[in-house]
């Protein structure tokens, strides 16, 4: 284990989050079909309340600091608050559609922001799929763009991908973009429900027969891999971060566990500081009690448990118990088992199969 | 080694990073580089800010630890030619 791994090791057993993810605004220039966002009519931050958030959460050593939306582009004083995250000495991702994005901007972003990651939502390898589910005409376009002038500067991008029913047969050319634009891709099996609890976005999902193939030899290498791995709750004991190595803010304030479990801990404008709940929140403890429950579980006893990826906010939504197995994680684990067997069937009649035995991963945030 | 012939030493202005129980933890959005500086190393990455010249780096560490000015001298600017190298310092 390098040093690195060591500390994010030691943060992650005693909780001491590392990692925020804040969600500037819920304005969007975007009207994206599946969109989880509930925005709730309060009033959002403003800036001085933002810059406040943000020295509470470098005060409390979280290095990590996502920001999200919404748009987080669509804020006028988003390079405001950047700096203001710049001068706190963040490590930056931040989560846009790509849509603001030109030359100029991408200058900005690297002039100013020095962002370590950006993440784009690429929803089809064609204008007429992408935009179905942004409903903005010439988004497409203009997200290609954007991530070729973030390239163009060396600002690291990864597009996100969820498989939906509408872009499950362009996946192939989705990669390809990535791959021409010099891109990570990570693409999404499953689709969550609205943070409201709202499950209309879930039947966008892809269907049972493709992820079947999903899953299979046949686009190992649009997944970059080929056997699909196991966890390994072993050293972890926890299914997830929620509430240990990160954590979740709304454009309100509001704090979460995480970005999917959506019970509020605490509001950061009434609180003196994160370490002032960080122990002490009953909400906190409860999150951690269970996501350390689940592997022993929910997943042990699941006879897909070892290749589930499980998320405990979405279970939660979906099923009213963040504890219970929840149906297109249950569908996922089931067919990368499924491929796990068929090549290790073909190790054991003698083919070469490389990676089939080591294959575990862990979860980090 | 001092950086541009005795400019006091600065910080990449891209780099995030935070202490994390005495070790630095430096990211890198250019490199694409996360790395890690033990307790010493640490402390030097918090004193360098633009201002200070290595002197006065050298003279608070031996202020603080328990080290023989010679070798201090020696490991600050051991580190601040591989923080140089790695380009987390102009």
């Amino acid at each position: 284990m390098n040093p690195y791994q060591q500390i994010i090791d030691r943060n992650w057993k005693s909780a001491t989050p590392y990692a925020a993810l804040f969600e500037l605004t819920y304005i969007c220039n975007h009207a994206c079909t599946f969109c989880y966002n509930s925005p709730t009519g309060s009033r959002e931050l403003k800036t001085d309340q933002v810059f406040e958030a943000l020295r509470k959460i470098a005060d409390f050593g979280v290095l990590f600091l996502t920001l999200s939306g919404g748009e987080p582009l669509c804020r006028k004083d988003f390079f405001a608050i950047a700096e203001e995250a710049r001068r706190l000495h963040f490590a930056i991702r931040i989560y846009t559609n790509g849509y603001l994005i030109d030359e100029a901007m991408a200058e900005r972003l690297k002039q100013e922001v020095h962002p370590f990651e950006m993440e784009i939502s690429l929803h089809g390898a064609r204008p007429e799929t992408h935009e179905v589910l942004t409903r903005v005409p010439g988004s497409f376009a203009r997200l290609v763009a954007g991530v070729s002038a973030l390239r163009k500067r060396n600002i690291k991008v990864m597009l996100k991908t969820p498989i939906t029913k509408l872009n499950m047969g362009e996946l192939r050319e989705i990669k390809k973009i990535a791959d021409d634009l010099d891109c990570g891709i990570h693409f999404d099996p499953v689709i969550t429900p609205k943070d409201d609890g709202d499950r209309e976005p879930v039947q966008m999902g892809s269907t049972e027969e493709f992820m079947k193939r999903w899953w299979s030899d046949e686009f190992a290498d649009v997944r970059e891999e080929r056997v699909p791995s196991r966890r390994d709750d072993g050293e972890i004991a926890a299914v997830c971060g929620t509430g240990r190595s990160g954590f979740a803010l709304d454009p309100y304030g509001n704090i979460y566990p995480c970005v999917q479990w959506r019970t509020k801990v605490a509001n950061i404008m009434e609180i003196p500081s994160l370490r002032s709940i960080w122990r002490e929140s009953s909400v906190l403890a409860e999150v951690r009690g269970i996501a350390e429950e689940i592997p022993r579980t929910t997943l042990k006893n699941s006879e897909v448990g070892e290749f589930t990826s499980f998320c405990a906010g979405v279970a939660w939504l979906q099923t009213g118990d963040p504890r219970k197995m929840y149906p297109q994680a249950e569908l996922v684990a089931r067919h990368r088992k499924r491929a796990y067997l068929e090549l290790k069937a073909r190790a054991d009649a003698g083919e070469v199969i490389e990676g089939l035995d080591n294959t575990f991963e862990k979860c980090v945030l | 080694m001092e950086p541009d012939g005795g400019r006091p030493p600065r910080r990449n202005p891209s780099a995030g990073f935070r202490i994390f129980e005495g070790q630095a933890v430096v990211v890198l959005p250019d490199e694409a580089e996360v790395n890690v500086l033990n307790e010493v190393g640490a402390r030097v990455w918090e004193l360098i800010d633009g201002a200070r010249s290595v002197e006065s780096i050298v003279d608070r560490i031996c202020e603080e630890y328990d080290i023989g000015r010679e070798q201090v001298e020696r490991d600050v600017r051991e580190l601040l030619a591989k923080l140089d190298e790695h380009r987390m310092i102009e």
